[in-house]
């Protein structure tokens, strides 16, 4: 039975364009949800199982597919070596922001003075920063071993005409 | 199908595959698809390209079964 059906590359372009959309506004949702049980509704962590498993999920197939397709996922004008320890430091900022506004909501009374949470918040931001760092770090081999990966590929192909 | 006119056009101009990359805004990694006939670049793409290598879309797309 032939398929009558017409494959408009516009729309097809169009459609695919929605899927996006669709995904990022997901995403933002299950972050929001994340957020309210956390830090307004203060419910126990493991009612916020489902929105971290399919945050970490998604996240995770992106990153996988991005690199078997042979994107580069630390591309950027500064270089790549920067750009992870750029990564790093946003990240430790993350991590000092957010738990620094729980810790300050829940222990602020039993802080002495101002300096010991200023210490507390230097801790998180260095702690943050490493962690994301050494998170990074065997993406970033990865990532860099699939770019030579393909280069060498390219290369052999230059030499064929 | 391979992109041998595309390829050959770069080599007359000395050009890598890096070059023409950078010279249209790709990656290396795009101009390599295209070469090989596993990508089909956008009609802009396809002008950059013409116009980096100074040729014209005949010279460099037309594929030559069409030609009658």
């Amino acid at each position: 039975m032939k398929n009558n059906v017409i494959q408009d590359e516009r729309a097809v372009a169009l459609k695919r364009q929605i899927s996006s959309e669709a995904f990022n506004l997901v995403m933002g949702s299950l972050v929001i949800s994340l957020l309210v049980k956390q830090y307004v509704l203060d419910v126990p962590f493991s009612q916020s199982m489902t929105e971290i498993l399919c945050l970490s999920g998604a996240a995770l197939y992106v990153l996988v597919r991005n690199i078997i397709a042979g994107n580069n996922v630390y591309e950027s004008k500064k270089g790549s070596k920067k750009s992870l320890i750029y990564s790093s430091l946003a990240g430790g900022l993350g991590v000092c922001l957010s738990a620094g506004i729980f810790n300050y909501a829940k222990y602020s009374e039993k802080y002495a003075n101002n300096w010991m949470f200023l210490a507390i918040l230097a801790i998180l931001f260095v702690s943050g920063s490493l962690f994301v760092f050494f998170m990074y770090l065997p993406i970033y081999k990865i990532n860099q071993k699939r770019q030579k990966m393909i280069a060498n590929e390219l290369d052999k192909e230059e030499d064929d005409i | 199908m391979k992109n041998k006119r595309m390829k050959i056009a770069r080599i007359e101009r000395d050009m890598k595959q890096e070059d023409l990359a950078k010279a249209v805004s790709v990656t290396r990694q795009t101009i390599g698809l295209i070469e090989a006939g596993t990508y089909n670049p956008s009609l802009n793409l396809c002008i950059a390209i013409c116009e980096a290598l100074g040729k014209t879309l005949n010279d460099l797309f037309w594929e030559e079964e069409h030609e009658e």
